[in-house]
């Protein structure tokens, strides 16, 4: 096993595990979202080994920098430290639903390797900034402009409902 | 490509169940969102591996897109968790009337 | 009928170009014009700087329905973005269905204005969202990339969320803010994995490039199909993903709620038309068995659901998920006369919904909806138009003969019978006539009750009555003359505009 490969295989063990560990900390939120940095992270380094150089650097300035320090902000703000957990009320129906999830997911692992698409060979500067930008300003300048548009309506919108008080 | 792509399809597809139960299963509105966004992620994963397979950077563009709308969303959303929390302080789901699903 | 030329065509963009040009407008304007002491020599009030704002927002989206109005008159086939990588493309479809949108934001704009005042949160923010929306919805309706298609869907769910929760200081709005919002970004997750799938299963984003290398027998193409489909259940509130509809209806400022039932529902129902159309086309059967499914869920729980509602709004939630059971009808049945029932049942629900919706508006006053059953008691004593319009447009729902309710119906459900669709059509009969209960009460409470509680509103403002005679008028015109009327109305007509529209399409 080459070195990448080896580096994918850890990772990987390493986001599955983070997840779980934002998904089943009952307690504390803050911890929570201190597993889903390391998930982020290791994916980001898992697109690395996958040839997305581009993805991997917006990976970890967008979603490890800006968006999960939103979160961190937001639960400090409000003071979120302690989850009230409640065991009493309805495990069972999660207990189902966890179990639903993981058969759906056996099954759809199962019959996986007979549905891919075969793998291409790639030029040397598959992933870099050079292709991926070419890409996103000729083929696809409608979605980029729009994305103008998104982020202006989230600006509005964030200022609409957190604001203390509208003009 | 140094690694089976149904292994990366294959992780994507727990990352994304593992976001899907927990978006249904928690009730701290802060670790639904979270778990939302690991949706995405998985989402994303599974577009890297298919770009790498084609050869083709689309997929990059697209979790380009992706990531634009999380930040967008979170921006959002964490917004509505604050006018929500003025009015009342709680950011539990069962607490919440009108979320009794 | 694709015509193209290998250039360029930014033209595609008109209509989107338009709105969302207006809602930078609108946003300046208000900066602009909110600092001042006077703007036209009228003193800046808060109400003064919301008339303008709507009036302003409606002029751009009047300008953009006339662009699409103009394309739908003229347009040979398919004009794309470009022709290497659509991405975007103008039909009669897409002009069609901008046009039904842009009504929809036109009226909400005039709805809200006096409404917002009532319920004293008219911000100018309001309208560059509603326009940013709009905007969202546009590019929905013309995507013919799976890329767009999630842009436009994002950019129409975003803004939506933060009008749901516009009425800060009411509990109840930042609760319909929340489960809309969380409901909706669960829902573009399922809705992106479904898309990602496909696009490991064909190898591109594009639609016509998905049916080429469509494989049904395939996992991840199925897979990818089946979570599509489910996201959209989610969008338009089909049963079983509609549980978030009645609340978010309920918490949501009634102008919101109504842009919601109509806009976006009419959005998300042409843009899953094209998807089964372009990408999925001719129908595969299994597509059709999951929106028959879906379909005959959504009449029976709507209809039933509704019957035991005690809040209008509420009670016209759960008649919008009915009337999304419908609609689905004509998506199962998949031929080119049930696509054009369904976009002439849209063009009807726009009206009739939203009329009903302009009526509760109409009423809300001191900060407060009147939407309890209870508050339409003796309504025709104390407000006798509003009590027959309201009358009018409840019968239109239900599918009494005279209103295009009827003619909606009658065209969806011999669509569907001509295809050998029998228990669909037999299942939406008995749901409409379960419905008649639910509808019928309102007429009933507002003519043989006397009134009780608080008085309503006693004034009707210039938008609210604007938009309440169109409805009407538009109701009875497309019940009463669907084809060709004599004299003037020959110009009209919704059937043949429905035929076309679909004709080209494929």
């Amino acid at each position: 096993m080459s070195f990448a490969a080896g580096l994918f295989y850890v990772m990987a063990a390493l986001a599955v595990v983070t997840a779980l560990g934002m998904v089943l900390n009952l307690r504390n939120t803050v911890a929570g979202a201190m597993c889903l940095v390391v998930t982020m992270i290791s994916l980001a380094v898992i697109y690395v080994v996958l040839d997305a150089h581009f993805v991997a650097v917006l990976q970890i300035m967008v979603y490890a920098g800006a968006i999960l320090v939103l979160f961190l902000f937001v639960v400090m703000l409000l003071n979120l430290r302690s989850d009230a957990f409640t065991p009493s009320r309805a495990t069972a129906p999660k207990v189902v639903g966890a179990a639903v999830g993981v058969a759906v997911l056996a099954a759809f692992l199962a019959k996986l390797p007979d549905a891919l698409p075969k793998v291409a060979e790639i030029p040397a500067d598959f992933g870099s900034y050079r292709q991926v930008g070419l890409a996103l300003y000729r083929d696809y300048v409608v979605p980029f402009e729009v994305a103008s548009f998104l982020l202006l309506a989230a600006v509005v919108g964030a200022v609409v409902l957190a604001k203390r008080r509208l003009s | 490509m140094v690694v089976p792509l149904e292994h990366v399809i294959g992780l994507s597809a727990i990352l994304f169940t593992i976001g899907t139960v927990g978006a249904l299963t928690r009730r701290n509105l802060v670790v639904i969102l979270m778990s939302i966004e690991l949706m995405l992620n998985a989402v994303n994963l599974s577009l890297v591996g298919f770009s790498r397979a084609f050869g083709e950077v689309d997929g990059h563009v697209f979790v380009l897109m992706v990531i634009t709308v999380a930040a967008a969303e979170v921006a959002v959303g964490l917004g509505i968790v604050i006018s929500l929390f003025r009015n009342r302080d709680s950011v539990n789901v069962e607490d919440v009337s009108l979320l009794k699903w | 009928m694709v015509t193209s030329t290998s250039l360029v065509n930014p033209s595609v963009l008109a209509p989107f170009g338009v709105v969302a040009t207006g809602s930078l407008v609108v946003l300046l304007l208000e900066v602009l014009v909110g600092k001042r002491q006077s703007f036209l020599g009228r003193p800046v009030t808060r109400e003064f700087v919301g008339t303008l704002l709507s009036g302003v927002s409606s002029i751009f989206l009047f300008i953009a329905l006339i662009v699409a109005a103009q394309f739908f008159a003229t347009m040979p086939g398919r004009i794309v973005f470009d022709p290497a990588h659509p991405m975007v493309a103008m039909d009669r479809l897409t002009a069609f269905a901008t046009i039904l949108v842009c009504i929809g934001s036109i009226f909400t704009c005039w709805l809200a204005s006096t409404y917002l005042d009532e319920l004293r949160i008219h911000h100018g923010e309001f309208y560059a969202l509603l326009l940013l929306a709009s905007s969202g919805m546009v590019l929905l309706v013309q995507s013919v990339d799976l890329v767009t298609l999630f842009m436009g869907i994002e950019l129409m769910s975003i803004p939506i969320y933060a009008l749901a929760g516009f009425a800060r200081r009411d509990l109840r709005s930042n609760e319909s803010a929340l489960k809309y919002f969380l409901v909706g970004s669960f829902t573009s997750a399922i809705l992106l994995y479904g898309m990602a799938l496909l696009y490991g299963a064909t190898g591109s984003t594009d639609f016509v490039q998905i049916r080429q290398a469509f494989d049904a027998s395939n996992l991840l193409a199925i897979a990818g199909l089946g979570l599509l489909v489910v996201g959209f259940a989610f969008k338009v509130a089909a049963v079983p993903f509609h549980q978030w509809a009645p609340d978010v209806y309920e918490g949501a400022p009634t102008a919101v709620t109504s842009y919601m039932a109509v806009a976006v529902k009419v959005s998300a129902f042409v843009a899953l038309l094209r998807i089964a159309i372009q990408a999925f086309g001719p129908m595969d059967a299994r597509l059709s068995d999951l929106f028959w499914v879906l379909s005959a869920a959504s009449i029976v729980v709507g209809n039933v659901m509704a019957v035991i509602q005690e809040n209008v709004k509420r009670m016209l939630a759960y008649s919008s998920i009915a009337n999304a059971g419908y609609i689905l009808i004509g998506l199962a049945v998949g031929t080119e006369e049930a696509y054009a029932a369904v976009l002439f049942f849209l063009l009807v629900y726009l009206f009739m919904n939203v009329g009903a919706f302009a009526v509760v508006i109409t009423l809300a006053t001191g900060g407060k909806d009147r939407d309890r059953y209870e508050d339409y008691a003796g309504l025709s004593r104390t407000r006798p138009t509003l009590a027959a319009l309201l009358t009018l447009f409840v019968v239109a729902q239900a599918g009494l003969p005279g209103t295009g309710g009827f003619i909606a119906k009658f065209i969806l459900f011999s669509a569907a019978l001509k295809q050998g669709f029998v228990w669909l059509p037999v299942i939406a009969i008995l749901g409409s006539a379960v419905s008649f209960y639910y509808y019928l009460r309102l007429p009933v409470l507002m003519y043989t009750r006397d009134p009780e509680g608080a008085a309503p509103r006693m004034e009707t403002s210039t938008g609210e009555g604007l938009v309440l005679c169109t409805c009407a008028v538009a109701v009875l015109l497309l019940g009463l003359f669907p084809a060709a009327g004599p004299g003037f109305l020959s110009h009209f007509r919704a059937l043949e505009w429905v035929r076309e529209t679909v004709a080209l399409l494929g």
